[in-house]
């Protein structure tokens, strides 16, 4: 008896330090109350377009559009970053960023007007852009190369107009859950 | 009597027959009750006037010909569904004084303008959605309104705008009352729209200017929202004679930010009991005057921004006056701050001693943000006294005003019309005195 305990408190144990040596940060969540974007100052959403950051000193810095994430990086380039985070558009899991496929067009929606939307396979970036008929799929090495500007001309983007910072999300609300529902998201989530 | 009675009863059958002959229209008043508001709009002639009759009207109901709709009181249009409750297509439609109630949440809004030339006046419109949306629409005027949120307890982040401008230019915005929404005034990707004496209260942010050019921001008050007005990427506004207080219950409430501001004016305002009053980041070009800064935490905080003249504002009771980093290079002179023990040897009014505002806090608390838990400690104005490296670096006043400039907060210069007031009453008093004595001692 003794024995299986000091084996199961070893296993305890080692569970613990392996626990502690390795593995990627864990994201963090996003409170809408307390959380407002490093880069521009507005309210981070926990939507489908927050992103985040970790330092290597385990400082989170957390997004309300990647753009302003990059738009950070290059201000703050003296800065280890450990890992960074975007949302699959679609079930909202954190991917990470390295890992992700990313949407982009001038006309699709984000908080910030940079228009680049992010997915957790490059099959549900492409159904994103064919389901706008308009844009492109870029993976991270990509995105690196991507000249990030906010599309702050240009007036009426999409077809229906429907844009903008509504904060209408959830809830019940019609047009959820169809086939379209993430183009549908975008229009209701926009430029916040 | 029975003269009299005759008489009486003669009255009361010429104003029966009086009452019948309305009482055709009234009919035809009931039968359009009973009709629907879309009924009502599809029989009216493009460019009449058309008097709702008071009563309850379901929506959705699109106009989409010129037409003034008008109601005196008790018109209510109530809608859930799909589409928005009122929705216009034409120019030059009026609508006025109708209550919309709307329990559907949808990215449309209650009521979707998509013309140019419409006004909405005297409206009262609770809703579940945004309240009135305004796409590719210029010209507009919307006055006087009551809006106020009616989709139930949820964060203000997750409700609707109250007026949300998009891709529209040079509409008016006047005199409305929001209550309890997303952002209670959003203009965003527009030109010379004007914003003007609005009174917006727990919302998220109260006035929300992005990519937009000079708009004209005035006269408008609120408190309790996140922040007063947040002006982003804008440039050439005109912010001037708003007030906002109380802007403290989240931690990042401010009365008014700037991300991003270019070429604008940000003058007498108000901004009284919030966290930080003034919020400036990456702002270039501004003029900041004037403004009455009081009882904030922070009085206000600049961040990398340049080319900003920031005079003749009035500091007062705040915790701490001001803080900034990497905002060298902006033109900061003749503020008032009345923690600032100056010197004025040559007796010009200003101080020949710098008032310099010290980085330390901010950049300390930028490594390491749980050090704000010594915001304002005795210990941090001891270590911040020990810290003057870079000091060619800081935001400094050149000549802070040893007492406030007479403009903040009172009329455009000097002496005000009370003194003299006051003075005349004065000698009256003392006249009424002397003459009181005069009798007194006659008296006895």
């Amino acid at each position: 008896m003794k024995k299986v305990r000091a084996l199961l408190a070893l296993a305890a144990a080692m569970l613990l330090v392996s626990a502690c040596g390795g593995g990627d940060p864990k994201p963090a969540a996003v409170n809408e109350d307390t959380d407002k974007c490093a880069a521009c100052n507005m309210q981070v959403k926990d939507d489908g377009f927050a992103t985040q950051l970790i330092t290597a000193d385990k400082r989170v810095f957390k997004f309300d559009d990647i753009g302003c994430m990059y738009a950070w990086k290059t201000e703050h380039p003296e800065v280890e970053i450990a890992i960074e985070f975007v949302r699959d558009h679609e079930t909202l899991e954190w991917v990470k960023a390295d890992n992700a496929f990313y949407a982009y067009d001038p006309s699709f929606q984000t908080p910030m007007a940079y228009g680049v939307v992010s997915f957790r396979d490059k099959s549900s970036a492409e159904a994103y852009v064919s389901g706008h008929g308009t844009g492109v799929v870029m993976d991270w090495a990509q995105l690196g190369n991507h000249t990030w500007e906010r599309s702050t001309q240009g007036g009426m983007h999409g077809g229906d107009g429907m844009h903008g910072d509504s904060g209408m999300r959830g809830g019940g609300m019609h047009g959820d859950g169809d086939d379209d529902a993430h183009a549908e998201d975008a229009h209701m989530e926009g430029h916040a | 009597m029975t003269a009299r009675k005759r008489w009486l009863r003669g009255a009361a059958a010429l104003l029966a027959l009086l009452a019948v002959c309305p009482v055709r229209p009234a009919a035809a008043q009931d039968a359009r009750e009973s009709a629907s508001l879309q009924e009502l709009v599809d029989r009216a002639e493009a460019g009449g006037t058309l008097w709702i009759p008071a009563g309850e009207y379901q929506g959705p109901v699109v106009v989409d010909k010129p037409l003034r709709l008008l109601a005196k009181v008790g018109v209510r249009l109530v809608h859930g569904g799909p589409e928005p409750a009122l929705r216009i297509t034409a120019e030059g439609v009026e609508i006025r004084g109708i209550v919309v109630e709307d329990t559907e949440r949808r990215d449309a809004g209650t009521i979707l303008v998509e013309a140019d030339n419409v006004r909405l006046a005297e409206l009262t419109i609770r809703t579940a959605s945004r309240a009135v949306r305004l796409v590719g629409a210029d010209g507009g005027e919307i006055l006087g309104n009551a809006i106020e949120w009616a989709g139930g307890n949820v964060p203000v982040s997750r409700r609707g705008n109250g007026i949300d401008l998009y891709g529209s230019n040079r509409n008016r915005i006047a005199g409305n009352t929001v209550s309890g929404m997303h952002d209670g005034i959003y203009v965003e990707n527009g030109d010379g729209n004007v914003v003007e004496n609005n009174r917006i209260d727990r919302s998220r942010y109260g006035i929300h200017l992005m990519y937009t050019g000079q708009t004209v921001v005035c006269g408008n008050t609120g408190t309790q929202n996140i922040t007063g007005i947040m002006a982003m990427t804008s440039h050439g506004a005109d912010v001037t004679g708003n007030a906002f207080t109380k802007q403290h219950e989240n931690v990042h409430s401010q009365g008014i930010l700037l991300f991003d501001v270019r070429d604008s004016l940000f003058a007498d305002n108000t901004v009284e009991g919030n966290r930080v009053g003034f919020y400036v980041e990456e702002s270039h070009g501004n003029r900041i005057a004037g403004n009455a800064i009081r009882q904030n935490y922070i009085g206000v905080q600049i961040l990398s921004s340049t080319g900003n003249r920031i005079e003749r504002n009035v500091f007062a009771g705040n915790v701490t006056d001001a803080e900034a980093v990497g905002s060298a290079g902006n033109e900061v002179r003749e503020n008032h701050w009345d923690a600032f023990a100056g010197l004025d040897a040559d007796g010009d009014g200003r101080s020949d001693l710098p008032n310099p505002v010290n980085p330390f806090f901010l950049k300390l608390t930028e490594a390491v943000p749980a050090f704000q838990l010594f915001f304002g400690s005795p210990g941090m104005a001891f270590l911040e006294g020990l810290y003057a490296s870079g000091r060619e670096g800081w935001l400094e006043d050149a000549a802070p005003l040893m007492e406030p400039p007479e403009t903040a907060g009172d009329g455009p210069d000097g002496r005000r019309s009370s003194d003299a007031a006051a003075g005349a009453l004065g000698l009256a008093l003392l006249a009424a005195a002397i003459l009181n004595i005069y009798w007194g001692l006659r008296r006895s």
